[in-house]
């Protein structure tokens, strides 16, 4: 429990700033740009068609269904889930590199407590922050999308469920790196590096991109047309929460401890 | 004696870098045991192989008579650790990591903490990466002995230390010797194992060299012999004879073997002064790494 707390103290901040950040930019887009996007349609269509076609793609621009507010939180998570992500990968990062980063590994790792247990610990501080963050996100969304009468727990889970792969994604990164100079320089990269696939997934049309596509394996779009996630990628994106869970942890548990 | 640490052919290979190769060492219960060697000999890779931060390649190590691995939070609740590099966590008051530190071992810890900082004249409210080297390393010496364990393992621990807080040190680690504490005691300065420990182990390039107690080593008949001669010396070679150093006319080296026959080699000679002592313990040390 003192790991928990501890860890937990460390993090609270950090989280709670992007959280705020989230719950901003949602609610901005969804109850501050949503109206005045729906009073000038016929403007913004036009405008979108003078684009070239990848370009609107890349950014995730679905004419189709823009228009509505279903379609609309889908275009405005495509930029939540790359925050989220980097949030994400900031948590993951921040809490399996602190002990490397200020050269205390020793400290730690000669107190009474398995390495096993201590990333387990570690790795459930990670996850009950995101879910307590989510919590904030998920009440505004489904505040919001009551107002257009649609249901939007699912659609709102999409962020927590998209966070935790790229939570287990940084967790790897952070653990295998030979050196985590930067915390937020690499959350960064993470956030982004989703981001750009994510575009050229949009862009090249390619099925087999679809599955790189972290910030798109719980499209909201998907949960509102169909009424669930679609398994393929709910199986994808099982699969790479345990693989690079259980890679951590066995690297975690197994490595030799550098001396500073 | 029950051994408290015991290591049979203990061996850690980093892959292209030697790490340390067939280490047996028997530290007994209650005794100070000192474990010498150059800096990169194989001192502080063979106590993290005992500590778990490293695993060993092969060979056997144990704890108060329990596998290093297998059994290491056990292990771990006994043991006091003193890092001869000091870091803890960034944006830290001395009191909050001692606190932490002290929670892992489910015990109350404050009166124990106080008691040590007081005595090291260690400010608690400060933050650590405020601290000097030397007060950083007082806040490692709190964090080692705030649970009272059974064996402490020091690695290099005078570094950035003064001459008087290092006495108090050594004082300090022979009060926990007297109260049953048993210690390994690491470090390449042989004054400071001389001072306090009952034992020694000598390392180098990874292979213990030698075992002894301090008072043998000392009395293993080594001589140092310096001569000052009437004549140039353009070389010098005597059986028994290490570490031998020519100036000119002037030689010293250590010696150890038949006191005739340095008597029947520096006859040889036209002297104009002789000079033979009891070496330093820094000397007899050499010897070993020539």
């Amino acid at each position: 429990m003192n790991i928990f707390i501890f860890e937990t103290k460390k993090q609270i901040l950090g989280v709670a700033l992007w959280t705020v950040a989230l719950l901003l930019v949602v609610w901005g887009l969804t109850v501050g740009v949503y109206p005045s996007f729906q009073s000038s349609i016929s403007s913004i269509k036009h405008m979108i068609e003078s684009f070239p076609a990848g370009f609107a793609a890349a950014f995730g621009v679905e004419m189709s269904n823009l228009f509505n507010f279903g379609g609309f939180y889908n275009f405005s998570f495509g930029y939540v889930s790359v925050m989220g992500a980097i949030m994400a990968a900031f948590l993951g990062i921040s809490l399996f590199s602190r002990e490397a980063r200020s050269k205390c590994e020793d400290f730690l790792l000669t107190k009474p407590i398995s390495r096993g247990t201590l990333f387990l610990i570690k790795f459930v501080v990670g996850i009950v922050l995101l879910c307590c963050a989510n919590i904030f996100y998920l009440i505004v969304v489904i505040v919001v999308g009551s107002a257009h009468n649609l249901s939007m727990f699912l659609p709102g889970l999409s962020l927590l469920l998209t966070q935790l792969v790229v939570y287990a994604v940084s967790i790897f990164c952070a653990i295998f790196a030979r050196k985590v100079r930067s915390v937020s320089g690499m959350a960064t990269v993470i956030g982004f590096g989703a981001f750009i696939i994510s575009a050229l997934s949009n862009m090249l049309n390619e099925p087999f991109m679809r599955y790189l596509d972290v910030l798109k394996y719980f499209e909201p779009a998907d949960v509102i047309a169909q009424g669930h996630y679609d398994f393929r990628f709910t199986f994808v994106a099982l699969c790479v929460f345990f693989a690079m869970t259980a890679s951590a942890y066995i690297r975690y548990t197994t490595r030799d401890t550098r001396s500073v | 004696m029950n051994p408290v640490i015991e290591t049979h052919k203990l061996t850690k290979n980093y892959g292209k870098s030697r790490g340390i190769v067939d280490v047996d060492i028997i530290v007994d219960e209650g005794e100070i045991f000192g474990f010498i060697g150059p800096n990169g000999a194989g001192k502080s890779t063979t106590i993290r192989t005992l500590l778990s931060l490293v695993y060993k390649t092969s060979g056997e190590a144990k704890i108060f008579g329990l596998d290093c691995h297998k059994n290491r939070e056990e292990i771990l609740r006994n043991v006091g650790y003193l890092p001869s590099e000091i870091f803890y966590y960034d944006n830290m008051r001395a009191l909050d990591l001692l606190n932490y530190s002290a929670s892992f071992y489910h015990k109350d810890c404050s009166a124990r903490i106080t008691e040590l900082a007081d005595l090291l004249e260690l400010d608690l409210s400060k933050k650590i990466e405020d601290m000097s080297l030397g007060n950083r390393k007082k806040v490692g010496i709190v964090q080692g002995l705030l649970h009272s364990p059974k064996l402490i393992i020091l690695d290099e621990p005078t570094n950035g230390l003064d001459p008087l807080m290092q006495k108090t040190f050594f004082d300090l680690i022979q009060e926990e010797n007297k109260k049953g504490a048993t210690v390994l005691f690491s470090s390449h300065i042989l004054d400071e194992v001389q001072r306090i420990c009952d034992r020694v182990a000598i390392i180098k390039e990874g292979r213990i060299i030698n075992t002894q107690k301090i008072t043998e080593l000392r009395e293993q008949s080594y001589k140092k012999v310096a001569f000052h001669a009437a004549q140039p010396i353009p070389q010098f070679e005597i059986e028994g004879g290490a570490n031998v150093a020519i100036n000119h006319d002037r030689v010293s080296f250590v010696f150890k073997g038949d006191v005739n026959a340095l008597l029947h080699k520096l006859s040889q000679y036209r002297l104009i002064n002789l000079d033979i002592s009891e070496p330093s313990l820094e000397e007899i040390f050499m010897h070993y790494y020539r």
